[in-house]
């Protein structure tokens, strides 16, 4: 059989085999084509409202996040979760507000403005005849004076001590303790490097009660 | 007889009908594409091949509005869809065997003809067929896509799964081995 016979068999084979349907199967299947088109119309939506409902999602946890961290910062949340959210800020290095210090607004007051602002309280107290006013306010009570480095006991930094010591420019300390190995002001003498230790002494003059042969030792020494 | 009837130039204006949902659209697409798909089902030895032929139009329905292209593309890409709608109906006859005759495809291949010639023409048919059923998997879907889609050797090569110039190879050897079975029908059975 040559190739243009073999072609012709299965051309034959091809037509014999393509037949319409028949009528009854033609309408169920057309029947069925429509149905089906109706479906995809519907199932669009269906799919897309998991994607609405993962946007609304989505933009109320911003919300919620924006929101929540902006009142945190302000130390508008209630005193519970502001406490929380300050701990837990402050782990990560951030500085928020505790309850306290939002709940006694005058904690971060300037010194100065809040003597002023008692002084005036105890005034209009005063002036109102109460006799309950207490004590008037003084500035020592809200304004911690600090000694000044020029009012340190030692008072012998001049000109020429500039650059002596870090620590005389930096610490008005006046009580402050010297460290036992600085001798006088910047001098500072070589800590020794080996202190000996009670068990040591034992083995003074003894050599190393060590067994381990040193690198430098040889079974033959 | 071959009862295909290509659209022609009314292609994409019946396309854009159907995709709209117009029911003449729907026909027209049917009609022209019925026969063959059912043909080829039949050829490939589907047991329920208007059942798989149903099956391969509620997809085309459904998946319409994804297609873009010619006639042509639409044709191939209708075919693919049928070669994998028939792959699934024998794995799933597989796991559910059941003993099927498709009576109403032998009954189809008798009608017509005068008595001599058309008894002549379904007997050399049916040893085709048969011959056929003996080849390979990939060289049965190789040959009756290409004769029953007409589809070009890249489409088939889509199709199936391999690569064109695989496609070729089972071509070839497949219809060699045809040739071979219908010159020496008998080797076979001797060895």
């Amino acid at each position: 059989m040559t190739r243009d016979e073999l072609d012709q068999a299965l051309e034959r084979l091809r037509v014999e085999l393509t037949t319409s349907p028949d009528s009854d199967v033609r309408t169920k299947h057309l029947a069925a084509m429509k149905a089906a088109f109706v479906t995809p119309n519907l199932a669009p939506r269906r799919i897309r409202r998991p994607g609405f409902a993962r946007r609304v999602a989505v933009g109320a946890a911003a919300f919620v996040l924006v929101g929540g961290t902006a009142m945190a910062a302000t130390g508008t949340l209630p005193a519970p979760a502001q406490d929380a959210v300050a701990k837990v800020a402050h782990g990560v290095g951030l500085s928020l507000p505790h309850r306290a210090e939002v709940t006694n607004p005058r904690a971060n007051e300037n010194p100065g403005v809040a003597f002023a602002n008692a002084k005036k309280r105890w005034l209009d107290c005063e002036k109102s005849g109460a006799t309950d006013c207490g004590p008037k306010p003084t500035a020592q009570g809200f304004i911690h004076v600090s000694p000044k480095p020029s009012e340190s006991p030692e008072g012998s930094e001049g000109p020429g001590n500039h650059g002596q010591g870090f620590e005389h420019r930096h610490s008005p300390e006046t009580t402050r303790t010297p460290h036992p190995t600085e001798h006088g002001e910047g001098q500072v003498t070589p800590r020794p490097t080996h202190t000996p230790q009670p068990t040591e002494h034992a083995d003074d003059g003894h050599g190393s009660d060590d067994h381990t042969p040193r690198p430098s030792q040889t079974p033959g020494d | 007889m071959d009862t295909s009837t290509r659209i022609g130039d009314n292609f994409s204006s019946v396309l854009d009908a159907a995709r709209t949902g117009a029911d003449w659209a729907w026909e027209r697409i049917y009609d022209s594409l019925a026969p063959t798909i059912i043909g080829y089902l039949r050829a490939r030895g589907a047991p329920d091949p208007e059942g798989v032929a149903g099956d391969v139009f509620i997809q085309l329905v459904r998946d319409i509005g994804r297609f873009e292209g010619d006639e042509a593309g639409f044709r191939s890409w209708v075919f693919v869809m049928a070669h994998h709608r028939l792959l699934d109906d024998l794995r799933r006859r597989r796991r559910r065997p059941e003993t099927v005759a498709p009576p109403e495809s032998m009954a189809a291949l008798e009608d017509g003809g005068d008595l001599e010639g058309g008894v002549l023409d379904s007997v050399t048919t049916a040893e085709l067929r048969a011959l056929i059923e003996t080849l390979t998997p990939p060289q049965r879907d190789v040959i009756l896509l290409r004769v029953f889609g007409d589809l070009k050797v890249e489409e088939v090569a889509k199709a199936v799964g391999k690569r064109p110039g695989a496609v070729k190879a089972l071509q070839r050897r497949g219809l060699e081995a045809l040739r071979a079975k219908l010159e020496y029908p008998f080797e076979d059975e001797g060895r």
